[in-house]
């Protein structure tokens, strides 16, 4: 499957397939560039870099978005390495938060100074995307108007499916 | 000896300690009358205007945990209690972590805020008047104490706490057990209509059905109704205003920067802790109201924030107040200042934990040896699980609708009564939902479609019901202080002794009981998990419940009849201190299975008559 | 520049365009209304007025950066919430002198940029960001009615004149026993169905709740009274109070008015903060046609066209006698800002500017 060539690129295209976002909605949050810039602060350059090529291997291997699952679990979530990484770009945009590395992974590879877990900042808790996979909004920002809490909600979510 | 020379303010008609709703009531209420005020504050001068609350909705957006506090950090003069701060209580070691000394046996699950506006900047608005049984406890069951008032001497102070507070509800779909409307309502409306029902309320007393759950040899049938709020929702036009008396003219309080903003809620889901658009009542709106109230160009009522009440100077010959100390303190680091504040009539509206804490450290009051005890909560037990269909949580207010089939019946002399809120939020507060769920599914390597389909398949159905279980007032329960615990102004601390009885626990086994049954009807698998590593928790044969606090702190300084049994009258007047009114839910003497803060609000407008006839009968300086 | 100067300026660049080139009108109508179907007609392009408004002003207010400028959103959006009441009281009229609200048409709905309906077609309108340039078209669509103006053949020149002819018309055509108010009285849309701040609703059932309501509407857009060129009568409330175009003149010249201003003072109160590097920089009438049918950007754009059409069809539903719909046009409204503000982070393609909404019907929302 295709790659950008540019890192800011990779960086949204891997995580739109390990969120099952599209890069769009992604996009859409306003939360790109800030989670990338975070992203090199978090883990260093080098090891992000690293990273992103793991992803781009996937990318290479797979001819559609099932085999590239499969890739991005064998070559990205299964890695000592790279695993808790996914994990936490995972997080950042459900949740809009870092969780600091596990310790097993920074006593291999160092801990930077700003690795703690945080809420990157009030916009993107509000851009979590983690209240519209189950059909909500994320508490005390954009509300859904009055009575919406009555009715299932406007934009469909399928939720039959059990994994 | 040299003097101490400390700044005294002028005389005021009243000093009230806290700017909480009690506070805020008094104080408005006094000021109608023409009355000059001060109220002293302990916490912040929190804005309530766009930019301050916009702070306040960051700061919360920002929290990693996000607990009832999160917006409204305290300062460091006036700490607060934090859920946060709740750790497992070993035997003989006290929890001191945080701002209370927990002593135990058991957690006291609660926080509360200290700031203006008190814990109605967080609270969840429900506002559910106590049963008319709720107030002879003694004489119907057998357990607690009887009220030296009724229901009837209380009704129409509810109608006047429901118009200030503004809330929404429907009395003819607000059935009660024991209750007949034509006598508990006699006629009336809510000034605006009941809140719409949510999905999952719907969905789960569709499924329930007539589902019926014997308790004690008897079959309760298992009825969802709609919870009165204190939130802005559709005026109604049949209400009559009980201060115009006029029908169908009532309006919203919107928001501090922009009136017509908040005049309905929006459906922010956060209603616990904060109301980004103020739809929900916090008791800045009573502040905003007392202070446009003028005499000439000056404000009749001063509040004085960062002031932290320490002392209650009174009288050796007659008992009465003579000033208040206070500590003014600045966040700058700057030495905090001893003041005194003057008054011919004061008031104690400090929150229960805080008033019987002040009047402990000032060593009055106390001929009863009731002042610090009786302290109850509703301890919350929860059950949760996934439901068979999707339910679409975390939308709406905390809670539209409960079960209110156990509030009352006979098993009341045997087991504590309960409401039973449907949890609107999922599993919020059951299993900290969405975040540690999720980091549950992540940390299990879910990634991709598989972790969005699971994210929409599960969250979508979690159901949380709420057993919030009655407590009666016990002496052991109680606030005491101890000079060995200080906090940063050098103010004893509150110590904490607080242990769940088994009428408590009766209803714990129970409340599992009728969970089961209720499930079972209703398609829910059940997810609940109570451990000895919860911090409150509680065993009964053998088994382990778990529970949090409710925030509902009651019964520090019960009213009652007679300067034996009580601290103060049933106008809230101190019994030993004529001038001094004790205003909050400390004065409950019991309070049933409804947030106590309706209620609070009710006595609050019966202890302002009281001051009023006080300050009107003495117009001489001396009252 | 000082601010008097900077003053003048705006209002000269806001002034009808005299004796200038006008566009195409798309609409004609005579300058008197003769007849009740007429003034049916007019009510009904009244509605459309209102409704043609709120695009461009959700836009402006999506395109502040969240958390920024909170003064200035708050203005905007007091203005669109006002417009949403406006529409609503057009439909009271209406709906009591015997006609049927349409909006979810495409043609009643407008495309952009667009000759607001039966103006003199003197200025555009277009979806854009918050900008001067967007404020000087907001303060033309809100142009005090100098006095003496009388409505012009060929459309009308301001709002004021256009509520003014129908007001005339309401008033003659009522004594001349032409028009009832009685229609449909289960229509009417009260205070407790719509209930979302700003203004209060006014339920039509005479001539003059009739006239009552067109005064509201008046009163908030223009203000109570005419033309900038007076001798200075005090501008009337301020804050929320404030007619729309001294809103937005505020937010133009980055001062707030203060008591005792007057139109000829423009305003003299605090400094307005705003801080224009927070707007979007979304790129001007943007349609989703620009983009492929498998291109992400064409998706998320249809999104937002399907939420806007939802609206209206709700709002028609709710104008029409179910109630139950207008409560639920509330959630549409706000997952449209949602949506108009998330396509606000999305890269257009062109010289860095982002997408934004566009506002299209689908094809079969066509005239019936």
């Amino acid at each position: 499957m295709d790659y950008p060539s540019d890192p800011a690129e990779q960086f949204l295209a891997a995580s739109a397939a390990l969120t099952a976002f599209e890069v769009v909605e992604l996009q859409g949050t306003g939360m790109s560039e800030s989670y990338w810039n975070l992203l090199l602060g978090r883990v260093g350059s080098a090891i992000a870099g690293e990273f992103l090529s793991a992803c781009g291997s996937a990318f290479a291997k797979s001819r559609n978005a099932k085999e590239l699952e499969a890739a991005l679990g064998k070559r990205v979530m299964n890695d000592p390495k790279y695993g808790p990484i996914a994990q936490r770009i995972i997080t950042l945009w459900y949740m809009g938060t870092w969780s600091a590395m596990p310790s097993a992974w920074s006593d291999t590879y160092g801990s930077c100074m700003n690795d703690v877990s945080q809420v990157v900042s009030p916009k993107a808790y509000r851009e979590g995307l983690v209240w519209p996979a189950f059909g909500t909004h994320p508490q005390a920002a954009k509300p859904m108007g009055y009575g919406s809490w009555s009715y299932p909600p406007l934009v469909k979510v399928n939720t039959d499916a059990e994994p | 000896m040299m003097k101490e020379l400390i700044p005294t303010t002028e005389e005021y008609d009243a000093v009230i300690v806290g700017a909480g709703a009690s506070g805020a009531i008094v104080a408005l209420e006094l000021a109608r009358k023409g009355k000059r005020v001060l109220v002293l504050e302990a916490g912040r001068s929190i804005r309530d205007d766009e930019d301050g609350w916009r702070s306040v909705v960051d700061t919360f957006h920002g929290a990693l945990a996000k607990v009832p506090n999160s917006p409204y950090p305290p300062t460091a003069m006036a700490p607060q209690p934090d859920v946060l701060q709740l750790a497992p209580i070993k035997k003989g070691v006290p929890n001191s972590l945080g701002y209370f000394v927990q002593k135990g046996p058991q957690n006291f699950g609660s926080d509360y805020t200290r700031s203006k506006g008190g814990t109605t900047m967080h609270w969840l608005a429900c506002a559910l008047r106590m049963l008319p049984n709720d107030f002879r406890m003694r004489s119907m069951y057998g357990v607690g104490v009887d009220w030296p008032i009724g229901y009837d001497e209380l009704r129409k102070d509810y109608e006047s706490a429901e118009r200030e507070i503004g809330v929404s509800g429907d009395v003819g779909e607000y059935w009660l057990p024991g209750v007949d409307p034509k006598t508990y309502w006699e006629g009336y409306t809510y000034p605006m209509k009941k809140m719409p029902d949510s999905y999952v309320a719907k969905r789960l007393a569709a499924r329930i059905g007539d589902l019926k759950v014997d308790v004690g040899g008897k079959d309760y049938k298992i009825r969802v109704t709609p919870t009165p709020q204190g939130r802005n929702g559709m005026p109604n036009p049949d209400y009559v205003d009980p201060l115009s008396g006029k029908k169908g003219d009532y309006s919203p309080t919107g928001t501090q920067s922009d009136p017509l903003r908040g005049e309905r809620c929006q459906g922010n889901s956060s209603c616990a802790p904060i109301c980004p658009v103020q739809a929900k009542y916090s008791a800045h709106r009573t502040l905003n109201r007392a202070q446009a109230l003028k005499k000439g160009p000056v404000s009749l009522v001063t509040i004085e924030c960062q002031s932290v009440a320490t002392f209650i100077q009174t009288s050796k010959d007659n008992g009465r107040v003579q000033y208040i100390e206070y500590m003014a303190y600045a966040q700058d680091g700057a030495p905090a200042r001893k003041k005194r504040a003057k008054g011919r009539v004061y008031i104690i509206a400090a929150h229960a934990v805080e008033t019987a804490k002040l009047m402990l450290l000032s060593d009055i009051g106390n001929h009863s040896d009731q002042l610090g005890r009786n302290l109850m909560d509703h301890p919350t037990m929860l059950t949760w699980g996934l439901m068979d269909e999707p339910v679409w949580p975390f939308r709406g207010p905390g809670q539209t609708n409960a079960i209110p089939t156990f509030r009352d019946g006979p098993f009341r002399s045997e087991m504590a009564a309960f409401v039973l809120p449907i949890d609107n939020w999922g599993w919020i507060w059951s299993a900290f939902a969405p975040d540690v769920p999720f980091a549950q599914l992540v940390g299990q390597g879910m990634f991709g479609s598989a972790l969005r389909q699971k994210v929409a398949h599960d969250f979508s159905r979690q159901v949380t019901l709420q057993f919030e279980i009655e407590q009666v007032g016990e002496a052991y329960n109680r606030v005491t202080i101890d000079r060995n615990f200080l906090d940063p102004l050098g103010v004893p601390r509150p110590i904490i002794h607080y242990e769940l009885s088994d009428y408590v626990r009766r209803t714990m086994e129970a409340g599992v009981r009728i969970s089961e049954r209720i499930f079972k009807k209703a398609g829910i698998t059940n997810k609940t998990q109570y451990s000895v590593s919860d911090p409150c928790h509680a065993e009964y044969n053998g088994k382990v419940y778990s529970y949090k606090g409710c925030g509902h702190y009651v019964g520090t300084h019960r009213m009652g009849s007679n300067r034996n049994n009580s601290v103060t009258d049933s106008h809230l007047r101190c019994w030993d201190h004529k001038n001094l009114y004790l205003v909050g839910c400390g004065a409950m003497p019991t309070f049933g299975t409804s947030n106590p803060s309706l209620t609070m609000a009710a006595l609050a407008f019966r202890a302002s008559r009281a001051i009023i006839k006080d300050l009107d009968k003495h117009t001489s300086k001396a009252l | 520049m000082n601010l008097t100067h900077k003053f003048s300026e705006l209002v000269r660049a806001i002034k009808p365009l005299h004796g200038a080139k006008r566009a195409a009108v798309q609409r004609k109508r005579p300058h008197e209304i003769p007849d009740a179907k007429s003034l049916r007609d007019h009510l009904q392009v009244a509605l459309e007025l209102e409704l043609s408004t709120i695009p461009p002003y959700l836009t402006a207010l999506a395109s502040i950066e969240e958390g920024t400028n909170l003064e200035v959103a708050g203005l905007v959006r007091s203005v669109m919430m006002e417009e949403m009441l406006h529409m609503i009281l057009a439909a009271n009229i209406l709906n009591a002198i015997g006609g049927d609200p349409v909006l979810a048409m495409k043609g009643v709905a407008p495309e952009y940029p667009a000759i607001l309906p039966d103006s003199d077609g003197s200025f555009q309108v277009s979806i854009q960001p918050l900008s001067i340039a967007a404020l000087q078209t907001f303060m033309r669509i809100e142009l005090p009615t100098p006095k003496d103006t009388h409505a012009k053949a060929d459309g009308y020149g301001t709002i004021g004149q256009f509520y003014a002819a129908i007001m005339e018309a309401i008033v003659r055509l009522a004594k001349k026993g032409e028009i009832r108010f009685d229609h449909h009285p289960e229509r009417q849309v009260a205070p407790s169905d719509y209930y979302n701040g700003h203004g209060k609703v006014v339920l039509v059932n005479s001539w003059g709740s009739a006239i009552a309501a067109c005064k509201e509407i008046i009163h908030q857009g223009e203000g109570n009274d005419h033309g900038i060129s007076e001798k200075g009568q005090v501008i009337d409330g301020i804050g929320f109070e404030l007619a729309h175009y001294y809103r937005f003149m505020e937010i133009s010249l980055g001062r707030r008015f203060q008591q005792g201003d007057t139109p000829a003072s423009g305003p003299t109160g605090a400094v307005l903060p705003v801080d224009w590097t927070r707007m979007k920089n979304m790129i001007s009438n943007p349609k989703s046609g620009w983009y492929t049918a498998d291109d992400p950007r064409r998706k998320v754009m249809d999104e937002c066209n399907e939420t806007w059409w939802k609206l209206l069809q709700e709002l028609e539903k709710g104008l029409n006698g179910k109630k139950e719909s207008l409560q639920r046009s509330v959630p549409y409204m706000l997952l449209l800002k949602q949506r108009a503000s998330a396509l606000m982070n999305v890269p257009s393609g062109v010289a860095g500017t982002v997408l934004g909404p566009s506002f299209e019907l689908p094809d079969s929302a066509l005239h019936q």
